[in-house]
């Protein structure tokens, strides 16, 4: 993966990051987060407030000016989400780019050579790949033995020798055969091979969320529960001791008390986790992995490599 | 001997391998190439057999720990080798024994250097306690020199893939979460056991889809960064967890005041901040809880600032920047805010 790093507050990364945080204003996508989504409700009610004269008689300037900052709170946490995003869409680009339309020459059952392209390969056909030429999959050499260059996946230029037997077989797809002919039988399907998993990995598409994220919005999501109940039992509180709260000031209390910082930065923080590992050239195949290696407490090391 | 030594060395691809491939040739031996000795049938280094050699017409040679190269001769092993081996294994050296056609010729003495700057990680590791376990196929003498060289807290000696994954389980059993690293086949079933499994862009398929992370520079230490960027991950969610949930007081005392004054004039000692009106005080908190989000963004995509400590030093050291910056900070916030709202007049 190139590791050149992208800056966060790079202007190439900030303007497409602010009209994605204003994409996921939909409703459907604040969901996922109940803190927000609730936020999102208070802006709505708190704009149109004035019209259905739920304002009593605070200025209008004022109803205006809280629900414009409302929508901001939920703008800014979209756009922490995106900015977090962004980092990994830039590199699944390049990753992209580095992928182009190759063909492929698959061995048939016969011995013969057929020129195919590379996304009709299936897992076990059997490629040749000769000098110069990009490997189409990945997989692993059978017959043979060949430098290869795989700076499209790992950013180091020095090529490092791919053979068949041992520890050293397996092949990666986009990168490239440096001298000698291999034969590699293809390891994976079209769309789940290890550049696939990058793009996707990187790009966020698969991310799901991990056991301690759920716990945790599911705390938020319980302390943003209580604090709607408080705030709904105040209305007839204060019309019983003559005090009318309009609808902007309980909607105000509500959003300040419910945890929107970390509501609204909690994905963030866990994009960018994924994303500080894949700039030391780790690529983790799962959030929960990434967690997993926070509670870690026993580490195995290989004496030869790593120790000495 | 020499000789005998690089013949059964060639075919071992292993660190120890080209070591002594290196070895014989400042020894004035060229390393010949595999397709000189024609006829000439390998036996490849392997982590079970712990031995390497080469089998031609009227030659035999074999290479490698004392056991294995022991177990393969039968009865032809001079007592005089067994305590070579055993002077080089406590000295912390791996000896490595040859031997030509059923006899022992000598013993090899490599000498592992342990990595600059290991025994600090180590002990960095130790603070936030972490047990580091070192895997090695060498003998237990060798083993507990290296561990104790190395500041490692524990070891395992002439290891074999299945030793390492009854070390896996029985750890897990005793409810740690367990990270390694590995490349072959023969570590899948353990990289798959793991909590966290690291294989090796360089390794096999199957390791590389019993594991959950892929390193692409296939560089074992770092397994250590990797940990750490997962600490990191965890602390820096917490620190914003506490500091979300504690802003609450400081809003708390911004908004009830401002919503109640104007009926109950007994709560204005609750207005500790002073705040100029009811509208510019609960404005204040809205923006001041819109701001702090995007003024913790930058935060939360590098992650806090990682500094390795036991996990009671963290949180003590969290609550109390998190935890009492996070009751403090908004204080300070709403109050300028206010400030700022009455003197633009915008409400």
């Amino acid at each position: 993966m190139s590791t050149q790093a992208i800056k966060i507050l790079d202007r190439s990364v900030l303007a497409p990051a602010f009209w994605s945080a204003l994409r996921k204003l939909n409703p459907k996508e604040q969901l996922r987060n109940p803190v927000m989504f609730v936020t999102l409700i208070g802006a709505f009610v708190t704009t149109l407030a004035p019209l259905i004269g739920w304002t009593q008689d605070e200025p209008l300037s004022f109803t205006l000016q809280i629900a414009a900052w409302l929508w901001i709170t939920v703008i800014f946490a979209n756009f922490a989400e995106s900015l977090a995003e962004s980092r990994g869409k830039a590199q699944a680009d390049a990753l992209r780019k580095s992928r182009a339309h190759t063909n492929a020459n698959k061995l048939l059952s016969n011995g013969s050579i057929q020129i195919v392209p590379s996304e009709s390969l299936r897992k076990d056909d059997i490629v040749r790949v000769s000098a110069g030429e990009l490997i189409p999959s990945d997989g692993e050499v059978v017959e043979g033995a060949a430098m290869v260059n795989e700076s499209a996946i790992t950013g180091e230029s020095a090529p490092v020798v791919r053979e068949s037997g041992g520890d050293r077989s397996s092949v990666t797809g986009g990168t490239t055969v440096l001298s000698d002919t291999i034969l590699v039988r293809v390891s994976a399907n079209p769309g789940e091979s290890l550049m696939d998993k990058m793009i996707a990995l990187v790009e966020g598409a698969r991310r799901q969320k991990t056991p301690n994220e759920i716990a945790l919005t599911i705390l938020l999501s319980a302390l943003t529960l209580i604090f709607l109940l408080v705030i709904v039992t105040l209305k007839p509180f204060g019309v019983y001791s003559g005090v009318s709260f309009s609808i902007t000031v309980l909607v105000s209390l509500l959003v300040c008390l419910i945890p929107t910082t970390i509501g609204g930065l909690l994905s963030a923080i866990g994009i960018a986790g994924i994303d500080r590992l894949s700039r030391k050239n780790v690529l983790a195949m799962s959030g929960r992995s990434v967690e997993a290696a926070g509670d870690v407490d026993v580490l195995l090391l290989d004496k030869t490599g790593t120790i000495t | 001997m020499i000789d005998a030594a690089q013949l059964a060395s060639l075919a071992d691809e292993t660190p120890e391998g080209r070591s002594i491939v290196v070895l014989a040739k400042e020894h004035g031996f060229r390393a010949r190439s595999i397709q000189e000795l024609h006829g000439a049938e390998f036996v490849p280094f392997t982590a079970k057999t712990r031995m390497s050699g080469l089998d031609a017409t009227g030659l035999q040679v074999r290479k490698g720990a004392a056991d294995a190269v022991r177990n393969f001769l039968g009865g032809a092993f001079p007592a005089e080798v067994d305590e070579t081996v055993k002077r080089i294994a406590s000295a912390g050296g791996t000896p490595i024994v040859v031997a030509k056609d059923g006899q022992v010729m000598g013993v090899i003495y490599l000498k592992d250097i342990v990595k600059a700057g290991l025994p600090d990680r180590f002990a960095r590791l130790r603070a936030m306690g972490i047990k580091t376990i070192m895997i090695t196929g060498d003998n237990p003498l060798t083993a507990a020199t290296i561990a104790k060289e190395a500041g490692v807290d524990d070891y395992l000696a002439e290891a074999t893939p299945e030793d390492k994954l009854t070390l896996i389980r029985k750890e897990q059993a005793k409810g740690h979460l367990v990270a390694m690293t590995g490349d072959g086949t023969n570590d899948a079933p353990a990289l798959a056991q793991a909590d966290v499994g690291v294989a090796m862009n360089t390794g096999t398929q199957a390791a590389k889809e019993a594991g959950n992370m892929i390193d692409l520079d296939s560089n074992p230490t770092k397994l250590i960064e990797v940990v750490e960027t997962g600490k990191q991950l965890l602390i820096t969610r917490g620190a914003l967890t506490t500091f979300s949930i504690a802003n609450d007081v400081a809003k708390y005392f911004a908004i009830i005041p401002a919503m109640l004054m104007g009926t109950f004039a007994v709560i204005a000692p609750l207005n500790v901040m002073q705040l100029e009106s009811p509208y510019s005080a609960i404005m204040s908190a809205v923006i001041f809880n819109a701001i702090i989000i995007i003024a913790l963004t930058p935060l939360a995509l590098r992650g806090v600032q990682f500094r390795p400590a036991s996990a009671g030093a963290i949180l003590r050291r969290n609550l109390l920047i998190y935890g009492l910056g996070g009751i403090i900070a908004p204080f300070i916030g709403i109050k300028a805010l206010d400030l700022l709202i009455t003197a633009l007049r915008l409400v």
